[in-house]
């Protein structure tokens, strides 16, 4: 188990050096892979950093959070309409927790973008593309001791934007992993990786950031369980933004939640979210609504997804 | 070896002819020509021969290739459909490989131009000259062809040559066989010529009626083969005249008179060889075929045919062995015996026969039989008197005739070949049918009891033209076929019985009747003169005039007996008492006794005229161009020399050689504005002269300028048109017609196509054009006008474009108004919102060369609406 995530872990080194030398102040490529796809916490403000409760999508997040999961197995497909009539995306995750000290995951991403128009410099209409995002992720958590994990996500990122212009990058995330009683934190970076080239020449850096985690998690009277998270991220552009969620589960049938986040010039915007969700004999049925001001892109994005575990 | 050669001589012959029946099967199509009118009138009516502009046939060649009146010269559309203008050709048509010089020599700009015959040339004549592009136009003249109305007459140089066919043609290398059908005969039909040759064709449409059958030597018994050399020589002896067919014959009749012409005997010594058609056999029996001839009536023998020689050094064996015996028996028993019968009484039209034979081609000193003494050997020329390349020489050719050369084009002889064709051939073979078809026609006149060959003969060989062939040339003198008619005679025209003599200035007029001649039905010219003695014109010698006797000669042409003539004596002194006469002569020389001597006074000279009828002013502006006709005359009739001092390089005059006019014209641009004077001096040719002052004016020149501005204009489909009048937005003050040069930023989105002031344009496709329009005047000054023409779908309201976007992108709306414009990334990230002032003719610039690459949302909210497009950033 060392030996893949020392691979991880330099990869990961080298696309955080990768990350700082393409750094320009320019917007950031390729920033589908900051958008959350896992339904439970895309209703929590996309708060989830810190979060053990909901493993499948962890190649998407953080995948120290695995080995503090209490189930072993957790996986979900979902389908998300990110910026109603732009972009679909369908998104499938997985992960499996080997008795609370190693964990493994996987994703898969495929976005279908509004076909566009093309036209010459003249104006004239030569034809119609459509053009569609792709994102492959492979994580590992390790506890390596009593409370503390670390996980590394590596993740392929591809763009078709036209006929013969396919963007392509390797991108990066690196947590550590504190939980203690009903609290955990967590802290590192994410979406460090390579950069990629305009048509014109210049170079452009993934929206990577740092990142903080905090969670708090508690049941009472055995029927009533409750959650709060939180999470903070520094972008290497200078942007900050930060998201906060809450979760109410009854008799662990029925969850609901909410949550709030502030993008302020980072590649997501601001929005509030809720959602619902179920599960009966560890199938589980969850669903998400982005509620934003009437002038936001993501308004009515809608985020619904069916997982199982044990 | 003597023997041999003798073997060689018998059997081996050859036709003096050149060409191949190839060559004149290409050539020998009949051509359709206009038939001569019975219209005295020398001018063809409803017909102009005119010469286009350099500038003029570049416009419009390409509409009269077609065959079309050419409609891109306003001018000359205007004055056809005046006119009725039926069709404009090509004078000289297009030559093929010799289409470049023919063009580097201008004559691809003379057209002959056909109109309403109603219309006289001289109106005709003004109208065409009216047209800026048209520098020359001219009449139309009937060609001097006697009666007859054979299509290709024209070709035919060697009975009647000009000088017109081409430039290399000389007028008067011809046979002079015009006056001879004119005056004398057309031929007879007692008169049996015997074509030694290749067969005749029977049944050609030009030849049958002429024809009385034969001998064929070749294959035997009386069937004749058509073979080309002998129907091409039968042709020019006696091919049927007046049938608007073809070629005319020397004595082939006058079908529509009902004349017959001579009898064509065809006695065949060659035929084409079946198994190759260039090649002939036969060949053997020349001299048993001239012997035959007398025997069947004929009294002329034609042969254009002789031995062959492999080398110079045979032909000069045989010169060294002399002439077969054989060779001379045949020819003195036709000559002795032709036209005479068994008991030796004269039954032909001529007593005794001639043998007329071809020199040869072989450029030698030398041949058989033409070097036999007794026949009449006949050497060839080319159109302009020099003999033909091929032609044999020496002391023993008798007599030159035209036999062409193909060094000159269409220098050939041009007459009849099998199949009703016609043709190009040269060769002493075609000059010697022309001696004996003038040979026929003396006959067919003078024959009759008691005419015998030695009379033909000396009419012949004496009537000849001396002096137009070099000696050195050594083939003769040329066949004059008027002079051998003449030649002998010694009555002379009748004496002018009564005349008029008018003084002129110092000219002489005389007007008087043609008179007749007893042997020569009229005179054949008159000379008129001038003398300060009346003695001196008493009994002139007229070979050598005394000193003081000033005289001219005048034709008597195609006049009769009893038309009017008229002629002058020019160069007399000036008021001076003279007495005149005038006397008529023959061909021959013989004169007539002198008219009555007359008195009369020589006027005083009088200094040229110089008038126009143009009564406008002479101030030129710069792009005017006007062109004043003077007319110049000279009271006396005296030729005028006219000088013209310009005053200016605006000036120019020369004389226009259809009206004779003097055209002084001004050209406003050609100098700096100013005050000049130009004087126009005529001279006559006794330097009196007189001068016409002409003080004009070139106006300084104003530039254009515009009165009004292009609004920019938007187009929502392909192929819409619109047209602009230029006079709206561009004035020249000076009021010209102003030159429009259009610049257009993109030329597959719009086409501009200028008329005279009106453009126009037709959308060729979607997009915004800038369009300069520079409007030029006469002296290059110029003023500029812009607009924008954007074509765009109105299906879409706003426009995004290009997309996918590399740097910058352009969104396009419609009337102007404050448009807000908003972009997200992919994750909803806003990367550009503004609000600006948008319209169709001032888009939006964004510049996304500091975004990703990645897929765009474009929102564009224009009073209150929003519309959404999506673009992708490369």
């Amino acid at each position: 188990m060392k030996k893949p995530l020392v691979f991880l872990l330099l990869t990961a080194m080298l696309s955080l050096l990768s990350t700082y030398s393409n750094a320009t102040g320019k917007n950031e490529a390729l920033p589908f892979v900051r958008i959350m796809q896992d339904p439970v916490h895309s209703a929590m403000g996309g708060a989830g950093l810190a979060s053990a409760s909901s493993i499948a999508y962890a190649s998407f997040t953080n995948a120290a959070n695995i080995p503090f999961s209490p189930d072993s197995f957790d996986a979900g497909v979902s389908w998300q309409s990110w910026q109603p009539s732009s972009t679909s995306f369908i998104n499938a995750g997985g992960a499996y927790n080997f008795s609370g000290k190693f964990g493994l995951a996987a994703g898969f991403t495929y976005g279908i973008n509004e076909p566009y128009r093309i036209f010459d410099d003249n104006g004239i209409e030569a034809g119609e593309f459509s053009p569609s995002d792709i994102q492959a992720n492979i994580g590992i958590g390790w506890k390596f001791v009593k409370n503390i994990s670390v996980g590394i996500n590596v993740k392929y990122l591809g763009s078709t934007l036209a006929a013969s212009h396919r963007y392509e990058a390797v991108a990066s995330d690196i947590f550590f992993r504190a939980g203690f009683g009903n609290f955990s934190a967590t802290a590192g970076v994410r979406s460090l990786g390579s950069s990629v080239k305009s048509s014109s020449g210049s170079s452009f850096s993934l929206p990577a950031s740092a990142a903080v985690g905090l969670g708090y998690g508690s049941v009472f009277s055995n029927r009533h369980e409750i959650s709060a998270l939180l999470d903070a991220d520094y972008y290497f552009s200078g942007s900050i933004s930060a998201a906060a969620g809450l979760s109410y589960t009854f008799n662990d049938l029925i969850s609901i939640r909410a949550g709030y986040r502030y993008g302020g010039k980072s590649v997501l915007p601001s929005y509030a979210s809720a959602g619902v969700g179920i599960k009966l004999f560890g199938i589980k049925l969850d669903a998400a609504y982005l509620i934003s001001s009437g002038d936001s892109p993501v308004k009515n994005t809608f985020n619904i997804g069916l997982g199982f575990e044990f | 070896m003597k023997a041999k050669y003798i073997l060689a001589l018998a059997t081996i012959w050859v036709l003096f002819g050149s060409c191949t029946e190839k060559e004149l099967s290409e050539n020998g199509q009949p051509y359709e020509t206009q038939e001569n009118s019975e219209n005295d009138d020398p001018v063809v009516r409803g017909e102009a021969v005119i010469r286009f502009t350099d500038d003029m046939i570049a416009m419009i060649e390409d509409e009269l290739d077609k065959g079309s009146i050419p409609t891109k010269s306003s001018e000359l559309s205007f004055i056809a459909e005046q006119m009725g203008i039926k069709s404009m050709k090509r004078l000289f048509p297009h030559a093929g490989k010799f289409e470049p010089r023919t063009r580097v020599a201008g004559l691809h700009k003379w057209y002959t131009v056909v109109f309403d015959d109603s219309i006289p040339f001289t109106k005709a004549e003004d109208d065409l000259g009216s047209i800026p592009g048209i520098e020359t136009v001219e009449p139309v003249y009937r060609s001097r062809q006697t009666t007859f109305n054979d299509p290709e007459f024209k070709r035919q140089w060697h009975y009647y040559n000009d000088g017109t066919l081409t430039s290399s043609h000389k007028a008067g290398a011809d046979i002079n066989v015009s006056p001879v059908w004119e005056n004398y005969t057309v031929g007879n039909e007692n008169v049996i010529v015997a074509v030694v040759d290749g067969g005749i064709d029977q049944t050609h449409e030009d030849l049958a009626a002429n024809c009385i059958g034969g001998i064929n030597y070749v294959s035997g018994g009386t069937t004749i083969k058509a073979h080309s050399h002998g129907t091409h020589v039968a042709g020019t002896v006696a091919a049927i005249n007046n049938n608007g067919k073809g070629v005319c014959g020397i004595a082939g009749g006058n079908s529509a008179a009902g004349i017959n012409g001579v009898k064509l005997l065809s006695l065949q010594i060659f035929e084409h060889d079946p198994n190759d058609p260039n090649k002939d056999i036969g060949g053997t029996q020349g001299y048993t075929a001239i012997k035959e001839g007398a025997d069947k009536g004929a009294v002329i023998s034609q042969n254009s045919w002789g031995a062959s020689f492999e080398t110079k050094e045979d032909m000069e064996a045989a010169k060294k062995a002399g002439i077969p015996g054989y060779v001379k028996d045949a020819v003195n028993y036709f000559i002795d015996y032709a036209g005479i019968d068994e008991n030796g009484n004269q039954t032909g039209p001529m007593k005794g026969g001639v043998v007329i034979v071809a020199a040869g081609n072989d450029g030698w000193d030398w041949g058989i039989p033409g070097a036999y003494e007794p026949v009449i050997a006949v050497g060839s020329i080319a159109p302009d008197f020099t003999r033909a390349y091929y032609s044999n020489y020496g002391s023993w050719v008798d007599i030159a005739a035209p036999g062409g050369s193909a060094y000159y084009t269409d220098g050939q002889v041009y007459s009849t070949l099998p199949g009703n064709q016609y043709g190009w051939m040269q060769g002493t073979s075609m000059a010697c049918p022309h001696v004996s078809g003038v040979a026929a026609l003396i006959v067919s006149h003078f024959g009759g009891p008691g005419f015998t060959n030695e009379m033909l003969v000396n009419k012949l060989i004496n009537g000849t033209r001396p002096n137009v062939i070099s000696q050195s040339a050594q083939i003769g003198n040329l066949l004059d076929a008027q002079g051998a008619f003449a030649y002998g005679g010694t009555t002379p025209p009748d004496k002018v019985s009564s005349y008029t003599a008018e003084a002129k200035s110092n000219s002489v007029v005389f007007k008087w009747k043609v008179t007749n001649d007893q042997d020569d039905r009229k005179a054949y010219a008159y000379v008129l003169m001038a003398s300060v003695n009346a003695s001196s014109l008493e009994n002139p010698n007229y070979s050598s005039l005394p000193s003081d006797v000033i005289s001219s000669i005048v034709l008597t042409g195609n006049a009769n007996v009893g038309d009017e003539l008229e002629g002058s004596i020019e160069g007399l002194e000036f008021s001076t008492p003279y007495h005149v006469t005038l006397a008529g002569f023959d061909y021959n020389k013989n004169y007539s006794q002198i008219a009555e001597i007359k008195s009369i006074t020589t006027g005083e000279n009088h200094a040229p005229v110089i008038s126009t009828e143009y009564d406008g002013n002479y101030e030129i502006r710069s792009h005017d161009v006007l062109s004043v006709p003077f007319e110049i005359t000279d009271p006396d009739g005296h030729s005028v020399e006219i000088s013209l001092f310009p005053g200016s390089d605006a000036v120019k005059g020369e004389k226009n050689p259809v009206s004779g006019k003097f055209v002084v014209t001004f050209t406003g641009n050609a100098d700096e504005p100013g005050k000049y004077e130009a004087v126009i001096t005529a001279t006559d040719a006794y330097g009196m002269s007189s001068s016409e002052t002409i003080e004009y004016e070139i106006i300084p020149n104003q530039a254009p300028v515009i009165v009004k501005d292009i609004e920019d204009m938007m187009f929502s489909s392909i192929g819409q048109k619109f047209s602009l009048d230029m006079t709206e937005y561009i004035e020249d003050p000076d009021g010209e017609q102003l030159k429009f040069d259009i610049a257009i930023s993109d030329r597959n989105l719009l086409h501009i196509n200028p008329s005279g002031n009106i453009l126009n344009a037709t959308v060729l496709n979607f997009g915004l054009v800038n369009v300069t329009i520079t409007a030029t005047d006469s002296r290059n000054e110029t003023c500029t006008l812009t607009f924008q023409v954007l074509t765009k779908n109105q299906d879409t309201l706003v426009e995004v474009f290009p997309n996918p976007v590399i740097d910058i992108l352009t969104v396009r709306t419609g009337d102007e108004a404050e448009t807000g414009i908003r972009i997200y990334s992919s994750s909803g990230a806003t990367v550009y919102n503004n609000t600006s002032a948008v319209s169709a003719f001032s888009p939006a610039k964004i510049d996304m060369s500091s975004c990703a690459p990645g897929n765009y949302r474009v929102e564009v909210t224009i009073n209150g609406n929003t519309y959404k497009k999506s673009i992708v950033k490369l």
